[in-house]
């Protein structure tokens, strides 16, 4: 296993104990407080929520990877027992004898102290417009507390890449990175939502002065990939997943229908791509067929394309030596193993057209698709989840949002949320 | 001898085919059930290959090929039944929705025309060739392939069903309704299905698709009256209704009771008032059991509307009906009761009840019985109440005998008596207004207290103001824990559901006294739902906080997190 640029170690951890030196009022007497992440959290999406508010006030945590789950560590502080009480997060006191006793656990098993510094400053790249579906992630950091930005191409493009470079963490959620209206141009044409996305996207296109929308995407696909390359964090779900690498490969091929840029699809784009330039996939075979809500073969459940569909089944998370490879450690702790898979435009990724490096983080067994990858582009790191909803398996476009408080303890969503902590973690230098 | 070798001869090897033929087909079937769906495939292809205008064996071979998601593999069998068959229908079904899997939309249109050359005038193969593509989510192209349809065909209603459905999936329900219109002309029957698509069309679209509809036939007119109704305009709706019956009494019956369907939807006086026209409409074109039934249920419809004239009039007609079997008047006198209740003419409902009760049946006579004594209570007439219930011993008469005793101010008494009704009489609204009232009393440490019965018995009878000053008055003479707090809850409610916050506001407050601890949590949720209603988040929110932060045990707070998370955008507004 590579090591990763990400090492904590426990004494880091305990660094932080003299900082954290607040007293507690009455009936909180324990000098520590554990948010346990097993089957006695009472609400796992919002313990997150807890965490991240606490590093916004300036205060550190650590993350305790394997340990109850992923359970977190706080310093007894009065606010965060209150924020906790009014979420209904599952807190337990601690006094120095336990964690003692906890720390060797740690030590002694397939466990690591994660240390918790600052909280990211998260963005969610959004249309402005309200299109007729959600995004599972804008939901769940509303529904934990955690403030996050909504950014769109005006600040993505914007001159040397100043928009982003202020945030720590992109999420991308379903755009159609090859501009072709996540190919509903026809299925849905006349459309209200359809007919204002195409105008907004073709007057943003102008206003950049591109000659179409898939160019304009392009644009917008290179700059975050130079966001990741000089350090940011990104978090992609659904079809940005699939179609930010298709924009990012095929630099200079049309891969785009008629209906977006006037000119017909290279028949030969797929033999002209450039997987190199690709973050997490190569050699995919384009869907030619403008009429298919389908991009290539990355997907391999290919959910619109009626004859090459696949049913869902279940995923599972790998679990990872969490000493030596702590970025994936963190990446998916859960407590759960098995986790119900679910349909988005892009649900899984075919294994074979995964590039070799990248991490797989989840996978169906015995099933030639993967669901969660993890790499590194530059200075920065990538994630990518297949599907759309975790708790909306066959999420249709007009259904009602997905209401959270129905589901504290999504373990489909705890993946989502895992990576908004993850940009929180100490960053360790690499050694010589 | 020899000639009768050679017939013998002919007939096995033509026979033999033919069983090789059934072989193949029995062992796909049974593959098939077994769910070998490869090997089912491979002997269909074999009965297809003996045989292949065998439309079975096609059919077969879709099947386990859709299943297999192999659709595609249809064409080469499908166009070669279609070679040896140019007029097998279901051939060319098979054909077009594999090529259509094959993601060939031109060939989907050849084999379309071809059908329609080998059947001319006919609109299945545009229809065939629109689901074909409709299958695969073309919807642009299904919509092209019943146009052409429609214009080879040479008639503006032909598919009309089809480009109706597609309108309205584009959200096009002027063209829908257009298009309904023109399909209703041509098969009445397609009625329920266009009105449960035209029902969902969102306002602002209504007028329009009732501007359509109006303008064209009187069966789209009627179309129109049923959608109407079902939007919440009933009286426009009748009326719209009763212009375009028809004159035949058999079809005029029909219709309405087509529009009493719609209407079943939809609750309210206004709609049972139309319903009560309606079924008396269909009582007036209608004759013996058939048209006492309707006037029957005319008469609960006209009582339902609170139009006691027209209820009257319609039971009169029953009780006038000398062929009227006794279980209908039996149903005639139970309506009369309750019509009579509702006008507040509760001695006359007691004396007809009385006059009639070997008429009725145990159950319909008790639950007159019980509505006579509400329609005492409701009078402010407690002794009268008591009177009509005395020889009344079952748990529902049990539960309205604990609220005389409450309203008289007999506090142990009704505890008693309520506590004994328990969970079992009537519904189970009324179960959890009892047992708010349990919990009303139970705080009270006095055995009688007039002045609250007085109080509830004013809410009881729909004075809330004269309910509220005396909720007030006894909540005054009371400590907190001792029922004070419970009381200034239960007016604080009274005066929100009034529609004056500013009172209700300072009663909840009033009762989130900590003292009353088993009291506040409510309480405080109670306000902070107000503070919400009047746009005041902030100090909602700060309202659940302390809620939650200072009764972490209270069965509210599950409630007041769920209020807490909405009032912050957290999940989305139910």
């Amino acid at each position: 296993m590579r090591r990763r640029d990400f090492l904590w170690s426990t004494g880091g951890a305990l660094a932080v104990a003299p900082l954290l030196s607040w007293r507690t009022p009455v009936g909180w007497r324990a000098p520590w407080m554990l948010i346990p992440m097993d089957d006695a959290q009472s609400d796992h999406l919002k313990a997150y929520g807890v965490v991240f508010r606490l590093l916004e006030r300036g205060a550190r945590a650590e993350w305790l990877l394997n340990y109850r789950n992923g359970a977190f560590l706080l310093s007894s502080d009065a606010v965060t027992a209150r924020d906790a009480a009014l979420a209904g997060v599952t807190v337990e006191p601690l006094d120095e004898g336990a964690l003692t006793g906890i720390r060797a656990d740690i030590q002694a098993g397939n466990m690591e102290a994660v240390p918790l510094e600052k909280a990211p400053r998260i963005a969610v790249y959004a249309p402005p417009n309200a299109a007729p579906w959600d995004d599972a992630v804008t939901m769940v950091l509303r529904y934990a507390g955690i403030n996050f930005a909504k950014v769109w191409d005006p600040d993505v493009l914007a001159p040397g890449g100043s928009g982003l470079a202020k945030f720590d963490w992109l999420h991308l959620h379903h755009e159609d990175f090859t501009g072709q209206y996540s190919k509903f141009y026809v299925t849905y044409a006349g459309a209200p939502w359809l007919t204002e996305m195409v105008e907004r996207n073709t007057a943003m296109a102008r206003a950049f002065g591109f000659p179409n929308v898939p160019a304009e995407k392009r644009a917008v696909a290179e700059a975050i990939a130079a966001y990741v390359q000089q350090g940011g964090f990104l978090f992609a779900m659904c079809a940005a997943t699939e179609t930010l690498d298709l924009a990012l490969a095929g630099a200079g091929v049309d891969i785009a229908a008629a209906y977006a840029d006037q000119t017909p699809m290279d028949p030969n784009a797929t033999a002209r791509m450039d997987w190199g330039r690709a973050l997490a996939f190569h050699d995919a075979r384009l869907e030619l067929s403008p009429t298919v809500s389908q991009f290539s073969d990355i997907d391999g459940h290919q959910v619109n394309a009626p004859s090459r569909r696949q049913e869902l089944g279940s995923f599972r998370a790998f679990n990872f030596s969490a000493k030596i490879d702590p970025v994936a450690t963190m990446l998916v702790q859960n407590h759960r193993e098995t986790i119900p898979d679910f349909y988005g435009l892009t649900t899984s990724f075919r294994k074979d057209r995964i590039k070799p490096g990248v991490t797989i983080l989840a996978d169906e067994p015995g099933a030639p698709w993967a669901k969660y990858l993890h790499g590194e582009h530059g200075q920065g790191t990538w994630t990518f989840y297949g599907g759309h909803d975790p708790e909306d398996p066959q999420h249709q476009i007009g259904d009602a949002p997905t209401d959270l408080s129905l589901h504290p303890h999504s373990p489909g969503y705890r993946l989502i949320l895992n990576n908004v902590l993850f940009p929180a973690a100490k960053k360790k230098e690499l050694k010589t | 001898m020899r000639p009768v070798l050679v017939c013998l001869l002919a007939l096995a090897t033509a026979a033999w085919p033919l069983a090789a033929q059934t072989e193949a087909m029995t062992r796909g079937f049974e593959l098939e059930r077994r769910g070998n769906l490869n090997a089912a495939a491979e002997a269909y292809i074999d009965a297809l290959r003996q045989s292949p205008d065998n439309l079975s064996a096609l059919l077969g071979l879709e099947r386990v090929l859709t299943l297999l998601h192999r659709e595609a593999e249809l064409t080469g069998p499908a166009e070669a039944l279609l070679a040896r068959d140019p007029s097998n229908a279901g051939g060319y079904s098979v054909a077009m929705r594999g090529w259509a899997a094959a993601s060939e939309p031109d060939s989907v249109a050849s084999v379309a025309l071809r059908w329609a050359r080998a059947e001319p005038g006919s609109e299945m193969p545009y229809r065939e060739w629109g689901a074909a593509l409709l299958g695969q989510q073309d919807r642009a192209g299904a919509k092209r392939a019943y146009q052409t349809g429609r214009e080879q065909i040479g008639d503006e209603a032909a598919l009309a069903g089809e480009l109706a459905l597609l309108a309205a999936a584009d959200n096009n329900w002027d063209g829908a309704a257009r298009e309904w219109a023109l399909a209703l002309g041509r098969y009445p029957g397609y009625r329920l299905t266009a009105r449960n698509a035209l029902v969902r069309s969102p306002e602002s679209a209504q007028d329009a698709v009732l501007r359509q509809l109006v303008r064209s036939t009187p069966p789209a007119r009627r179309l129109g009256a049923e959608l109407q109704v079902q939007w919440g305009d009933p009286a426009g709706a009748f009326a719209l209704l009763i212009a375009n019956l028809p004159d035949q009494n058999g079809e005029a019956v029909e219709a309405l009771r087509q529009f009493l369907d719609a209407a079943r939807v939809v609750e309210g006086p206004v709609v049972a008032g139309v319903r009560g026209q309606a079924l008396e409409l269909i009582a007036a074109r209608s004759s013996g059991s058939t048209a006492l039934r309707a006037r029957l249920e005319a008469a609960r419809s006209y009582a339902d509307a609170a139009d006691a004239v027209a209820a009257r009039r319609m039971l009169g007609q029953i009780a006038a009906d000398g062929t009227a079997p006794p279980e209908m008047a039996a149903g005639a006198t139970a309506t009369l009761v309750s019509v009579l209740l509702r006008e507040g003419e509760v001695e006359e409902a007691e004396r007809q009840l009385d006059a009639l009760r070997n008429t009725l049946g145990e159950a319909d006579a008790g639950r007159l019985t019980l509505q006579v004594a509400g329609g005492w209570i409701h009078e402010g007439n407690l002794d009268r109440a008591a009177g009509t219930l005395a020889s009344d011993s079952t748990v529902e008469a049990l539960a309205l005998i604990g609220l005389i005793r409450l309203y008289r101010g007999d506090l142990a008494g009704a505890a008693t008596a309520l506590r004994s009704a328990g969970p079992f009489a009537g519904s189970r609204e009324e179960v959890t207004a009892r047992t708010a009232l349990l919990a009303l009393i139970q705080p009270i440490e006095s055995d009688s207290l007039p002045a609250l019965g007085a109080a509830l018995l004013a809410l009881a009878r729909g004075d809330s103001a004269a309910a509220v000053q005396g909720l007030v008055v006894v909540a005054n003479g009371l400590p907190p824990e001792h029922g004070a707090s419970e009381i200034r809850l239960l007016a604080g409610r009274v005066e929100a559901a009034r529609g004056r916050p500013d009172p209700a506001e300072r009663l909840f407050r009033a009762a989130s006294d900590s003292t009353a601890p088993a009291t506040a949590p409510a309480a405080e949720l109670a306000l902070a739902r107000l503070l919400l209603t009047l746009g005041r988040t902030a100090d909602a929110r700060g309202q659940l906080e302390h809620l939650i932060l200072a009764y972490p045990g209270s069965a509210s707070v599950p409630e007041a997190r769920r209020l807490l998370d909405t009032a912050r955008g957290g999940i989305p507004e139910s």
